[in-house]
């Protein structure tokens, strides 16, 4: 689907993780301005157009004490990410994602 | 699910929205009744997040009346809570699940089961028969929760003591109807070219394939849920009959506020459900919220419903020329009145009864006198098909419901109580074409299929 938002009730509750196996997950902690926007994932090894390229929302999920923005890549192939802003932001981060494990990452301020 | 958004205001709850109640005398424990109550309807497999829990903030009950007033005489309440091992993530699960008790696992369930015993409108006794009873996770798929049957299924199964049983999880759903064809005018796929609006004859779809469901299914000794604490082996004794339902209940009042909802003030009854299609097809969209809210003792002002079902009146005019005898017939139907609100007294089909008396009350009635019926004699058409084991006394899984009441309302039933009455032959052989397709029910409790997982699921296909 073409919407920012993969699922019409993301932020509304708990995320589900389909990990393991050799494929992981990456939650990057964003900054509350770019909540709404859309960040684009790539393998680092492949820096051109010449992957699919994924992108999610970010999206204001609730925790105990508030609401996270954050942005949530699942069923990742372990390996090293590049990750910009959509559509033409710079890399400004790099996350290797682990076999069966959830990478958490910051996005810099 | 036979009984799924049926109604206007439980359409937009589906935590609280019943679906399925089955209640029959456990195969392999003769001496035990299950009774298995589905909720959350069209729990799709696949497509993240794929994510579905029991509501916090429902008391979901399981009812059973045995002095036939429509009355709860017990009442096995079922309280939800989620543990949220790490508070500061929205994650529920940071690794695969292994186990039910993995600490990936970041929102466990785990639930109460109290029993509560009434007479005379007074509470006599109320005991708490198991407490942080585990709920297996949802099947997410083949990487997180692996090799889902044998991991969490037998784990998620816990005893109460005296011989109980408890589950409360994620499961195939097992019912199955011609959803897209039965709500497009009444048809019926395997009559098609008969229709109002003929088109060619077709197989059925069953529109329910590929979704899952929340179950919670409870096995208890008879002797427990009788009137005078027999284990009556008399198909005849009137103590033999239970009458079953079940029914949920949120907080009157929801706030939301701060973008997170609270709830406040006291237990109102949202949803119930007992005989399977009642609500959806014959109370009239007016009355539906209504019938939700209200208890099984005050059922006499929907009798006309049964009395009189509009869909009896449809058959003919969606069908010309198949229904004669029933168009012609403007009786009250005595005998959906005995099947769905009273239960059908002695006399009427040899060697069976569940009558539970005058009281009309939407109940599933089942005789646990009648032992079960062996899986290679059993019919899918219970007492229709001659098995008494089978729909209406109690509903098993295995009964095809859909199949039963379209007979009935056809007429087929008639004769019980008015021998006059010849049926139509197309009511002998109405069917919706469907079969079960879904992961296959088990033979061991909690006697529904495992769930379909989100990984190797696809739209309309569950595998397990």
């Amino acid at each position: 689907m073409s919407k920012p938002h993969a699922h019409p009730q993301a932020g509304q509750g708990p995320v589900v993780l389909d990990i393991g196996g050799n494929v992981g997950a990456l939650v990057i902690r964003m900054p509350h301005h770019l909540e709404g926007a859309e960040v684009e994932i790539r393998p680092a090894s492949s820096p051109g157009r010449t992957v699919p390229l994924r992108h999610v929302g970010v999206v204001a999920r609730p925790v105990a004490s508030g609401f996270v923005d954050s942005a949530v890549f699942d069923a990742l192939t372990e390996g090293n990410y590049d990750i910009h802003v959509r559509p033409n932001g710079p890399v400004l981060l790099t996350a290797e994602v682990r076999a069966g494990e959830v990478t958490f990452a910051d996005w810099p301020s | 699910m036979s009984s799924h958004r049926e109604a206007p205001e439980i359409s937009r709850d589906p935590v609280a929205d019943s679906t399925d109640l089955y209640a029959f005398v456990s195969p392999h424990r003769p001496d035990h009744v299950t009774i298995i109550a589905n909720y959350i309807p069209l729990q799709a497999p696949f497509g993240g997040p794929n994510f579905f829990e029991f509501g916090q903030d429902v008391i979901y009950r399981i009812n059973v009346d045995n002095d036939g007033d429509g009355h709860a005489d017990i009442v096995y309440q079922f309280r939800f809570d989620t543990m949220v091992r790490n508070p500061e993530t929205f994650l529920y699960n940071t690794g695969p699940i292994t186990s039910i008790a993995s600490p990936n696992w970041n929102r466990p369930q785990f639930y109460t089961v109290r029993r509560m015993r009434f007479a005379h409108g007074t509470t006599v006794e109320d005991v708490t028969l198991g407490r942080h009873l585990a709920v297996p996770p949802c099947n997410v798929g083949q990487r997180s929760t692996p090799n889902y049957d044998s991991t969490f299924t037998s784990a998620a199964v816990h005893t109460l003591g005296s011989g109980r049983r408890v589950f409360a999880g994620q499961r195939a759903d097992a019912f199955h109807v011609d959803l897209g064809s039965i709500f497009d005018l009444g048809a019926l796929r395997p009559f098609n070219d008969v229709h109002l609006i003929p088109i060619p004859n077709a197989a059925g779809v069953n529109g329910v394939q590929g979704f899952n469901v929340h179950t919670i299914a409870l096995e208890i000794p008879k002797a427990e849920l009788t009137k005078n604490g027999s284990n009556p082996t008399h198909v005849m004794d009137r103590n033999a009959v239970i009458g079953v339902w079940t029914s949920a209940e949120r907080q009157k009042v929801r706030v939301y506020e701060d973008r997170r909802l609270t709830e406040h003030g006291e237990f109102v009854q949202v949803s119930r459900l007992g005989n399977p299609l009642v609500n959806e097809v014959l109370i009239a969209m007016s009355d539906k919220d209504r019938w939700n809210k209200d208890h099984p003792f005050e059922d006499d002002k929907y009798a006309h419903y049964v009395d009189r079902p509009e869909l009896q009146k449809l058959l003919p005019a969606l069908y010309p020329g198949v229904f004669p005898h029933l168009a012609r017939y403007d009786k009250a139907r005595a005998d959906l009145d005995a099947i769905l609100l009273t239960g059908i007294p002695g006399g009427i089909i040899p060697r069976f009864q569940n009558y539970t008396g005058a009281t009309k009350a939407d109940m599933l009635r089942l005789n646990i006198a009648v032992p079960p019926t062996a899986p290679s004699k059993a019919s899918d058409l219970g007492l229709l098909g001659g098995d008494l084991a089978g729909f209406p006394n109690g509903r098993r899984v295995l009964d095809d419901i859909v199949a039963i009441e379209l007979r009935a309302i056809a007429g087929l039933t008639i004769p019980l109580v008015d021998p006059s009455y010849t049926p139509d032959a197309a009511a002998k052989g109405l069917i919706d074409g469907t079969r079960q397709t879904n992961p296959a029910p088990s033979d061991n409790f909690p006697f529904l299929g495992t769930p379909g997982g989100g990984y190797q699921s696809a739209p309309g296909r569950a595998i397990p």
